[in-house]
């Protein structure tokens, strides 16, 4: 769980020049993997998103119903709203396109990213990702 | 003998060089339909597949 913060760190820190796009890939033997997925497609349904994946990435693995219920109140969300979306699992369709996504790329670890495209596996520390960054942002200077 | 020193030159010439490939592709991923955190137009897109557990 130090990705998921490292990487939200970079995001805040080079504020403008980078952006983070999220594909659910919960590990099918997981608990709560799809239903914390499931939370936070509602949240982004809500326009709490950024507010939820950060509270998602703190407080896990406490991600049972209850705990998540919480959190979706905690955010001022509907949360009469957020209780039918995640029983009802109403992001299914979201979540299965990355899965589809996901297997497609042959993924089986998180976290999987791809800074403009390139691959990197597992977890990195931030000046690792960095470096990728800084290339980038001169390969734009550049064109 | 001779022989096998040339295959082994040439495995260890298409080993180096599909590595080579290998670092410098990229992969080209929609971000359609998909939460975005920062900047919408930031020069930088980094895609993370995530499992919150």
């Amino acid at each position: 769980m130090e990705v998921g913060p490292t990487i939200d760190r970079l995001v805040k820190e080079l504020e403008g020049k980078v952006k983070l796009v999220i594909k659910f890939f919960p590990y099918r033997y997981r608990d709560y993997s799809r239903i914390a997925a499931e939370a936070a497609v509602e949240a982004w349904k809500q326009r709490k998103f950024t507010e939820m994946h950060e509270l998602l990435i703190k407080n896990s693995p406490r991600l049972d119903r209850e705990s998540l219920i919480n959190y979706a109140k905690k955010l001022n969300m509907d949360v009469e709203k957020f209780i039918k979306a995640i029983d009802n699992q109403e992001g299914a369709s979201i979540i299965e396109k990355d899965l589809k996504l996901a297997k497609e790329l042959d993924l089986y670890v998180t976290p999987a990213f791809y800074i403009n495209g390139i691959k990197v596996l597992g977890v990195r520390d931030s000046e690792y990702f960095k470096e990728i960054i800084f290339r980038e942002l001169e390969n734009v200077k550049k064109k | 003998m001779k022989k096998f020193r040339i295959f082994v030159m040439l495995f260890f010439i298409f080993y180096s060089y599909s590595f080579a490939i290998a670092a410098d592709q990229r992969y080209n991923l929609s971000i359609e339909n998909s939460p975005v955190i920062g900047n919408e137009d930031a020069p930088v897109t980094i895609i993370e597949f995530i499992d919150y557990q």
